[in-house]
């Protein structure tokens, strides 16, 4: 009997063992390297050699004069990796954190590089299945983050003539080898919860130094600051909105505080970053909840100078993306979240209902909508509750002129407060409109900007690292207009009466 | 110990060396205590944006316009090993071999052994084995032969939208390049039958392409790759599929019935696994329509949306 178990069991030990990734630094030795450009020719390799433009000296000449470096080719990339527990993986002998130092190093030179002290910092944190594996093959996240750093910063790219540099956050993504496909299905409850750990103290404290170096603390009002986007991905969606929702709410409440104490509404806040970014994130829409109804109930306003119907333009501070062809955050999201869901509901851990607050700058108001349960809120992301959405991506049909985006069909310029955005793909005219329900605002118009956007943007859950999307999330950004909004808040309202637009 | 047990004992073992072989080596955890390095770190300067243009991105078959990690459209080694042993070797073939086996217990035929418990540890046994004997043989056959086995939809075809005779020659009907129903259908019978040629490392060059390349660099490129399109060339018919699903239900000769091994046995069941490509191909080719997802227009929505007043 023995020897007749023997083969079984060691197959199934020798399985679980090669299908292991580990949990370690892959950067330890070089967490700051240059990007390689995209091949042009077919000879060309795509993985070239790395280092030299971000690793050379910082000469005495370049922080004085801020001239170029003669040797530099191209925009840099530092990797902070944190590990299953979400602690800093790499750490000198003094306990301090060497990568994040190393990173914080690139964006000052990054801010001394650049001609007129605005370069692009870029902040990605990956999802589900991923890690910082230089390879061969290098993790697919990576290579995709590179190619889009590499895509702004060449010639033609939308931010060609700045200095461009990425941050990769990288965590344990990917708990088993892609050479176990079913295991690594089985991993998801597992990759969630250390996507929840992940997203917490250390994850916080890199981004607001890194942050703290792009944004000190009344910038705002300057218009040559760098441009700092955070961008978290699926599960990495998570990890950033747990990270950065209770220090972003301990920022804004201490500057609320601040200027009601001193009865300045005028001066503007500092914010922590330019845009933040989650696309098709894999979070419940319970996580985004209590940063949606903080928003709403101080009034919080993120508006430019320009007027539209009379009123200043919103714009967001914020923005959680999805699609509906994303099987991963509607489809498998909800079977993943049933067994737990119904756990929390027997136990009566469930509100119904669990009121949003609902809050129109335009007007002013605060409401209340009352139709949403914990329980819609658990087996959702965000992007995909109807409650939640604050604008409508439109595909408005084909142009009249193929490859003429000139003759696409006109939407109309909005409603006040509020653009319409035209967006336009290969024989596809979209345009991005303020939701209404019942002929009134939708529920959220705070900074906070949730929408399902079409398939010929983003077409499933993994397709992101494309000139498309990049594209469509420069909509979001206020520098696309020459606007140079501020966070402000208008004095806390109390709930007038309760929302009746929604369904 | 018989003969047909031996052969059993020893196909299992040549399964585990194969999968010793392939499966990458376990790491322990590694937590490094760096110092840190005393070099500073300087940022690139900007580039000069004055007459540049936007670089055009590649666009594989069946893939996504402006995908920018698309750096060359061939089926790497990588992708190969990464197919056979997520798909033949690991898990995956594990669990179809237990659950096939019991959903072909549940329909015996005469053939077939009788259901047995014992019975059914042969038939999971029988039906990895020759998912390893399969997915190898297309392996090495594939990769000799540096066969691309993806399927593809009609639609993103390069053999049906890319002019065969370059530089093009009839003009345009346009006609020849639409995917009508009949053309889908037979579409998908012949990519189950044929294999589109890759080699790793090569580069799909489109015409506006290679029009920007020099006069030497185009010599270069047609000598290298001898047809300007690779990824156009598709084999006649696909050996290594073939040679693949006869491996694998030969593979299963000492788990059947003796009766069960002769040729015409064996070749039913080669034919009954290569239905799992005819199926792939199919699904390839009518997963869009099935799945088609409608945008969100102005006349289909159910809220109103901000227009001006």
């Amino acid at each position: 009997m023995k020897r007749k178990l023997c083969f079984p069991v060691s197959f199934l030990a020798l399985s679980a063992l090669v299908g292991c990734m580990p949990n370690k630094a892959y950067r330890a030795g070089m967490s700051v390297v240059s990007v390689p450009p995209l091949p042009n020719l077919p000879s060309a390799s795509p993985q070239l050699p790395r280092g030299g433009p971000c690793l050379g000296p910082l000469t005495p000449s370049v922080d004085a004069h801020r001239v170029p470096l003669p040797h530099a080719s191209g925009p840099c990339l530092a990797f902070l990796e944190f590990d299953d527990l979400g602690e800093s993986q790499v750490v000198d002998a003094s306990g301090q954190a060497a990568e994040l130092n190393r990173a914080k190093d690139l964006v000052r030179a990054a801010i001394l590089a650049d001609p007129i002290g605005q370069p692009i910092v870029m902040v990605f944190v990956h999802g589900w299945q991923h890690n910082s594996s230089a390879g061969p093959p290098e993790d697919s996240n990576i290579q995709g983050f590179e190619a889009v750093l590499d895509s702004l910063y060449r010639p033609g790219g939308p931010y060609a003539g700045h200095v461009v540099v990425g941050i990769s956050i990288t965590w344990r993504g990917a708990l088993v080898s892609p050479y176990w496909p079913v295991a690594r299905v089985l991993s998801y409850y597992n990759r969630e919860a250390a996507a929840m750990r992940v997203g917490n103290t250390s994850v916080t404290d890199a981004l607001m130094q890194i942050s703290a170096i792009a944004h000190p603390t009344g910038s705002d009002a300057n218009r040559t600051q760098p441009l700092l986007i955070f961008i978290g991905h699926s599960f990495g969606g998570l990890v950033l909105e747990r990270s950065l929702s209770q220090a972003f709410i301990r920022q804004m409440d201490e500057q609320v505080e601040q200027r009601t104490k001193s009865g300045d509404l005028v001066t503007p806040f500092t914010k922590f970053a330019d845009l933040v970014v989650y696309v098709n994130p894999a979070g419940a829409s319970s996580e985004s909840k209590p940063t949606l109804d903080f928003l709403a109930r101080n009034g919080i306003t993120y508006q430019g100078t320009r007027l539209i119907g009379g009123k200043p333009e919103n714009y967001p501070l914020i923005v959680s993306i999805s699609t509906p062809t994303d099987a991963a955050t509607t489809t498998a999201l909800k079977a993943g979240h049933a067994l737990s869901g119904v756990q929390f509901e027997s136990k009566g851990s469930f509100r119904k209902p669990d009121p949003l607050t609902c809050f129109d700058p335009v007007a002013g108001t605060v409401t209340s909508d009352t139709t949403q349960s914990d329980w819609d809120f658990w087996d959702h992301s965000t992007p995909h509750l109807d409650a939640l959405k604050s604008h409508d991506v439109l595909d408005l049909g084909g142009p009249k002129v193929e490859g003429h985006p000139e003759t696409c069909p006109h939407y109309g310029t909005g409603t006040p407060g509020y653009d319409v955005k035209p967006y336009f793909v290969a024989g596809h005219c979209l345009a991005v409109v303020p939701r209404e329900v019942a002929g009134k605002p939708a529920c959220n118009r705070t900074p906070y900007w949730v929408m399902e956007t079409d398939p010929s943007v983003l077409p499933d859950h993994g397709t992101i690292f494309t000139t498309r999307m990049i594209g469509f999330i420069g909509l979001f950004l206020p520098t696309a207009n020459g606007d140079l909004p501020t966070l402000q808040f208008q004095p806390p309202a109390v709930p007038k009466d309760t929302f009746t637009g929604a369904k | 110990m018989d003969g047909r047990s031996k052969l059993r004992r020893r196909s299992g073992f040549l399964c585990v060396a194969v999968g010793v072989l392939f499966c990458a080596r376990f790491v322990g955890q590694n937590v490094p205590l760096m110092p840190p390095k005393p070099i500073a770190v300087t940022a690139a300067p900007p580039v000069n944006n004055e007459g540049a243009e936007p670089v055009q991105q590649l666009i594989c078959p069946g893939g996504f316009p402006t995908d920018l990690t698309v750096l060359n459209c061939s089926y790497t080694g990588y992708q190969r090993r990464l197919t056979f042993v997520s798909g033949s070797l690991t898990d995956q073939a594990i669990l179809l071999a237990a659950t096939g086996s019991l959903v072909s217990s549940a329909f015996p035929s005469t053939n077939s052994n009788a259901i047995t418990l014992r019975n059914y540890g042969l038939n999971v046994a029988g039906g990895y084995v020759s998912s390893v004997a399969r997915g190898g043989a297309e392996y090495f056959v594939g990769s000799l032969m540096r066969d691309d086995p993806r399927h593809v939809s009609c639609v993103n075809d390069p053999r049906v939208f890319y002019p065969l005779d370059y530089p093009p020659t009839g003009g345009g009907d346009p006609k020849r390049y639409l995917c009508t129903s009949f053309k889908r259908f037979m579409h998908a019978v012949i990519d189950s039958f044929t294999v589109r040629e890759s080699q790793p490392g090569l580069r799909w060059l489109r015409n506006d392409e290679f029009e920007r390349l020099s006069k030497g660099e185009q010599e270069r490129y047609l000598a290298e790759y001898r047809v300007l399109v690779p990824h156009l060339r598709r084999r006649l018919f696909a050996f290594d599929r073939l040679i693949g699903v006869y491996a694998g239900a030969y593979a299963q000769y000492p788990f059947e019935p003796a009766d069960s091994n002769s040729f015409a046995r064996v070749s039913e069941r080669a034919a009954l696994s290569f239905g799992t490509t005819v199926l792939g191909s199919f699904y390839t080719e009518y997963a869009s329509s099935i799945f088609r997802h409608h945008s969100k227009t102005p006349g289909n929505e159910n809220v109103t949306t901000g227009r001006a007043q």
